[in-house]
């Protein structure tokens, strides 16, 4: 991050407005198939995630879920039956419940932790990242130094004992990848600021007299933007990624009646003996993989188009 | 070059004094149950008191504030002593130095496997852009970055393992210098595991470096007063692209530890990530604290290098 102009870019490239957005969008998947691909898979899963299983108000059903089966009823008659068309259409586990419904409701989980972690993880550390690059001195050092110590802790091992240590949960989970993602995040805005911060049009609003938080409001944060957009999209995939390995160690946000990939593939694993009843493994591995692999498609494309230069900084990588 | 070692080591030093400072706060700042998680995997289970649960904190000193602890903590440490573990009373210094060999040749391993493949296919994938190397290597990348390891760890363990008949997460693991052979045969595959997402990120970023080089001037010049291609790619190409490489997997190592904690563990490969996930399960503070400095002292000491490893590889970078 040594360039010094600034990293605006107009969002209506990748927004298009006007009546030809259907076909700048059609434009864009072909010079982007994989990308498309990504973003496909990504609002397949959303749609699985707030439809597949029942939406309630207050006990209230609103909108029935299009799961076949909750996710934790037992069909006894059926215990680690293999996928059967229609009934099990990804088999059941070894209390007879059907796998495919239970990918279906951890969708929700990995949904929601995907987005709400890296929401307030890319926000929190832009704020961090920000102020520390704007004020400098003392206070920028204390952050980064504290910064560097965060990050020479192995992400799964902060993780993992932040979870153990409190109860344990969706808020957990989401609050200890939210302090996971801080450091890296708040380093990629230091360094985008800090050159913003050279340009002149903000050394002329300061001449001008305008206040620090009006600098920082009106003329940096429009300009960073793009690098926000960028880092939240490549962020995502490793957020649920986290999130799966967390449910794996059985630290996650897991429980009977909505669970999580990642602990489908640890009770596989306790199951043993996979290769009698493969579906039990693959179906949960499977899904995680394409989500993280649409996710990471997806975001590399809005990289390319949006910010090239990040490319190959490992942001996300 | 002096001085800037010095100026880094004293970086080195705060950093982990940082880091043993969070990790001794977080473990201690939420009270849990120390005394309950461990009391109940003994024979008494059931029948844990509140009486009991204070004179268990009282023997350990869990009764004392934290900071007061941390000062004990830090003192004993600077002398390299990290105090004794809750569950086994065993030195944790000792349950260290016992399993960190294997989680080391573990972790070397997978960097050396990621680095011999990574860097030739990379290059070659660059040079040879859009022909069939190219495609595989680019579709490992994007397969490896997506694939999470602990489901590949499951795949290697009850999949491969059953179509090679071998049980791979119960092969016996002396270690390497009591029997070079034995040893390699079971860490193999748990190396190979760790090392797919590192090999995938070092083989897109070494794509993507000569990718960008190849056209720059110096590498026409090169050409132009007849070098061998060959002689271009290696002293030209290479040399001036492997820079970033050697910073992302820095960046990387941190990640690479992580992964090796869920590979030990699916592998059962008793080193310091396994022990880790034991001890966090029991709450065992001082062991987790011990542990957790130690792979910190180990990420830092790795981007240490690897930022002393540019002056060497470029000799236009001075320190000073």
């Amino acid at each position: 991050m040594t360039t010094s102009d600034p990293i605006a870019v107009p969002l209506d490239v990748l927004l298009p407005v006007g009546p030809s957005r259907l076909r700048s969008l059609i434009k864009m998947a072909r010079e982007r198939p994989l990308g498309a691909f990504g973003a496909v898979v990504i609002v397949i899963l959303l749609i699985t995630a707030i439809f597949g299983q029942d939406i309630s108000i207050a006990g209230e059903t609103i909108v029935p879920g299009f799961a076949p089966y909750p996710a934790d009823e037992t069909d006894v008659v059926n215990k680690l039956a293999p996928p059967t068309w229609p009934d099990h259409f990804a088999g059941t586990d070894s209390l007879g419940r059907d796998m495919f419904s239970r990918i279906i409701y951890g969708a929700r989980t990995a949904m929601i932790i995907g987005l709400a972690a890296t929401g307030m993880g890319i926000a929190i550390g832009t704020l961090f990242g920000t102020i520390s690059a704007y004020l400098g001195g003392v206070g920028d050092m204390v952050v980064q130094r504290i910064s560097d110590a965060f990050q020479a802790l192995p992400p799964l091992v902060l993780m993992m004992v932040l979870v153990t240590m409190m109860s344990p949960g969706i808020g957990t989970v989401v609050f200890v990848i939210v302090i996971f993602l801080v450091p890296g995040t708040q380093r990629v805005i230091r360094g985008t600021v800090l050159s913003l911060k050279e340009n002149t049009y903000i050394e002329a609003a300061r001449t001008i007299g305008a206040s620090s938080p009006r600098i920082v409001m009106q003329h940096i944060l429009p300009n960073i933007v793009a690098p926000i957009m960028v880092l939240s999209t490549v962020t995502i995939g490793g957020t649920i990624l986290a999130e799966a390995a967390l449910s794996f160690l059985a630290l996650g946000a897991n429980s009977a009646a909505n669970p999580t990939w990642g602990f489908i593939l640890f009770e596989a694993t306790q199951r043993g003996q996979l290769t009698r009843w493969p579906w039990l493994a693959l179906t949960p591995g499977v899904a995680i993989t394409l989500i993280v692999l649409a996710f990471n498609l997806f975001g590399d494309a809005i990289r390319d188009i949006l910010d090239p230069r990040l490319r190959g900084t490992g942001a996300g990588g | 070059m002096g001085g800037y070692l010095v100026r880094r080591l004293l970086g080195v030093v705060v950093v982990i004094f940082l880091l043993s400072f969070i990790a001794f706060m977080l473990v201690n700042a939420f009270p849990g149950s120390t005394a309950e998680r461990l009391l109940a995997e003994g024979p008494q289970g059931s029948g844990i008191t509140q009486e009991i649960i204070e004179r268990f904190n009282k023997e350990l000193g869990l009764d004392r504030p934290p900071l007061e602890r941390y000062g004990d903590w830090l003192w004993n440490a600077v002398r390299g002593d990290l105090g004794n573990s809750f569950a086994s009373s065993e030195s944790v210094l000792n349950d260290i130095k016992v399993r960190l060999p294997r989680s080391l040749e573990l972790v070397m391993l997978a960097s050396v496997m990621a680095f011999f493949i990574a860097i030739p296919v990379g290059v070659l994938s660059a040079v040879r852009s859009g022909t069939f190397p190219d495609y595989a290597g680019r579709v490992f990348t994007i397969l490896g970055l997506a694939i999470p390891n602990f489901f590949l760890g499951v795949l290697v363990v009850s999949f491969v393992a059953e179509w090679l008949n071998v049980s791979l997460a119960t092969l016996p693991s002396p270690y390497i210098w009591d029997s070079f052979v034995q040893n390699l045969e079971g860490m193999i595959a748990p190396a190979l595991v760790l090392s797919a997402s590192l090999m995938a990120t070092l083989m897109r970023m070494q794509r993507s470096q000569v990718l960008e080089i190849i056209h720059e001037d110096y590498v026409r010049t090169a050409r132009a007063k007849g070098l061998s291609e060959r002689s271009v790619i290696l002293k030209h190409v290479f040399r001036n692209s492997f820079i970033p490489v050697l910073t992302i997997f820095g960046n990387q190592f941190a990640f690479l530890i992580s992964g090796a904690v869920i590979v030990e563990y699916i592998f059962r490969i008793n080193g310091i990530g396994a022990l880790l996930v034991t001890s966090i399960r029991r709450a065992d503070f001082n062991e987790v604290v011990g542990i957790t400095v130690v792979i910190g002292l180990g990420v830092v000491l790795i981007n240490l290098l690897v930022d002393l490893s540019y002056a060497w590889i470029d000799p236009r970078i001075r320190y000073g």
